[in-house]
């Protein structure tokens, strides 16, 4: 580990959110509070969806304290891991990769096995972000860990698309809206422009069911003190446009619990939150991750494969 | 300063989420979203809205449907806000141009009317926009609005007679088979339909109601349809635009729909 950095500097340190002009690549970054939502297999079937249209993809873990994307691909624990990076054993991220069995597919695998890896200093997420440039991919994307650790919101808000796996139940409902309250948090105290209205931010966010209050409202707030102040706030919030995935629905009511979070999400953050798709529950899921094969490879003819091709096209903007 | 505060419904469109040029059918989409999402057993409000916040919302969500849903409000609605909506002029025209089974006399002569009333209406929008501040839109032209709102009573009436019209060859035994019926199924709705002539799009456009929705009533899929209640308005004004006792069928269905999600244990 690297030497330990003081409060201030961990509080002041802004990632870079635009990882130079010329990055070829985009990264979509798969989250969600709750752990078992899909995170991992998401990640993996999104990436052979881009693989098989042709672009070079890498899948990273960043699951850093649960590290289990390699097994969704059908790879075998990869020797060198992000461990290896961070201990500085390896100098490059291009020594990471692991080929899969797909072609322009390659995986990164996070850290095994080291214990205190799960969390990172602000330096080392920025040297990750800093250096994919060496990866030569068109599309890098980031697996994250269930919670709300700061590692998991960076990472997630310094991609250029936040994608939301939840299931429709309550727990994982309970633990998406947590996800972007945080995320919420995060993205404003990032932006040091908007110091002042910190204090505002906290208390919307601690407030009560039933308290009334919306992040939504800390807008029309400021609006009515600072008009270009409220306008920067609204351009941070706007940034935040995260996609969702309904994961394993069963019914048709499952499939509204979408349109649903989106109404509420817009009603109660102000944040536009896209309901990108959703995936049919399937005992095939279980199958796959058994015979450790990736899915969409192991078992073309599910209805899941048509339920990737929706989602990838609306990924990507192409109108099927 | 009002455009930053995107949380704020600018207006009834805005509070069912969509667009100012949305289809009646959309409207009704929008609506049932809406209402959905703010429903007291809504799962998406677990954990983040109370309970007096949505009720508040149900009742804007309420005001709103009641004026988009019924046209002439709409027309109105659009044009005391200045709001560019040309889908409450333009749709029953478009819907209806394409439309294989009318004929053709009559449509034509319905459609020049509509047409000089769309052309007038965006006459009308068209300077609500260029000068919205400057003029209240009601004071200066508002005979001009009556005599319009008349005409447009006229139109819609012409409009409805088209748009439920049944043409079908009358088949006396099928005709009594429906008298006598007691219990409607999705297999004997279809039935009927199939038999007025009527195929799922025209039925989807005469009753508002999704084909997606329709289609799973027709097939008695029971599980892909929403509450008893909205299922029930459903098959209520499908058997209204079917010309059946609408009463009767909803009753039955809704009877079979209950008796099925009871045995398979669904809610």
């Amino acid at each position: 580990m690297t030497s330990p950095i003081d409060s201030t500097e961990e509080s002041n340190f802004v990632l870079p959110t635009h990882l130079g002009e010329n990055r070829r690549y985009k990264i979509w970054a798969i989250g969600g509070g709750k752990g078992g939502v899909g995170k991992s297999l998401v990640t993996a079937n999104l990436s052979i969806c881009l693989a098989l249209m042709g672009y070079k993809v890498i899948a990273m873990d960043l699951d850093l304290g649960g590290a289990n994307l390699h097994t969704c691909l059908g790879v075998p624990i990869p020797e060198k891991t992000l461990s290896d990076y961070f201990s500085k054993k390896v100098g490059s991220l291009k020594e990471l990769l692991t080929q899969t069995s797909i072609q322009n597919l390659s995986v990164i695998s996070g850290a095994q096995d080291e214990m205190g890896m799960a969390n990172l200093h602000q330096v080392q997420k920025a040297r990750i972000l800093s250096n994919l440039n060496e990866l030569e991919a068109d599309f890098v994307l980031f697996d994250l860990g269930a919670g709300t650790s700061l590692n998991t919101l960076d990472f997630f808000i310094s991609a250029d698309q936040g994608i939301i796996t939840c299931l429709p139940e309550p727990t994982s409902i309970e633990n998406t809206y947590r996800f972007l309250k945080s995320v919420f948090h995060r993205k404003i105290h990032l932006c040091e422009e908007l110091v002042e209205i910190w204090p505002m931010v906290d208390q919307a966010m601690n407030a009560k069911l039933n308290d009334g209050g919306n992040p939504a409202d800390i807008v029309a707030k400021v609006a009515q003190q600072n008009p270009a102040l409220a306008r920067r706030l609204q351009f941070e919030i706007d940034k935040i446009s995260p996609r969702l995935i309904i994961n394993q629905i069963r019914t048709q009511a499952d499939i509204d619990i979408g349109h649903s979070m989106k109404i509420v999400c817009r009603k109660y953050f102000g944040i536009n939150l896209d309901y990108t798709g959703h995936l049919e529950y399937d005992a095939t899921v279980w199958q796959s991750v058994k015979k450790r094969k990736p899915l969409l490879m192991e078992f073309p003819n599910t209805i899941l494969v048509k339920n990737f091709d929706r989602i990838i096209h609306r990924l990507l903007g192409i109108n099927v | 300063m009002t455009e930053l505060t995107i949380d704020r419904p600018k207006n009834y469109y805005d509070v069912l989420e969509i667009s100012t040029i949305a289809t009646s059918a959309e409207v009704h989409e929008g609506y049932l979203r809406a209402k959905n999402a703010y429903s007291q057993d809504s799962l998406a409000l677990y954990s983040l809205m109370g309970q007096a916040e949505c009720n508040s919302m149900i009742s804007l969500v309420e005001e709103a449907y009641s004026i988009l849903c019924d046209p002439n409000k709409r027309r109105q609605y659009d044009s005391a806000r200045g709001i560019r909506s040309f889908a409450s002029e333009q749709a029953p025209e478009r819907h209806y141009s394409d439309r294989s089974f009318e004929s053709r006399d009559s449509s034509s002569r319905a459609s020049l009317g509509l047409e000089r009333e769309i052309m007038k209406a965006s006459q009308e929008n068209k300077t609500h926009h260029e000068a919205p501040k400057m003029s209240p839109t009601s004071s200066i032209n508002s005979f001009d609005r009556t005599e319009r709102i008349g005409q447009d009573k006229l139109i819609s009436k012409i409009v409805a007679n088209r748009r439920y019209n049944l043409e079908y060859a009358n088949d006396p035994v099928f005709e009594q088979e429906i008298e006598r019926a007691t219990s409607f199924d999705g297999a004997l709705l279809k039935k009927i339909r199939e038999y007025k002539n009527v195929d799922i799009q025209r039925l989807s456009d005469m009753t508002k109601i999704s084909k997606t929705y329709l289609n799973n009533i027709e097939n008695d899929d029971f599980q892909k349809l929403p509450a008893p209640a909205y299922v029930r308005g459903f098959v209520f004004q499908l058997a209204k635009v079917l010309r059946l006792n609408p009463e009767v069928v909803a009753n039955s269905y809704i009877y079979q729909l209950k008796l099925r999600r009871d045995q398979s244990g669904l809610k």
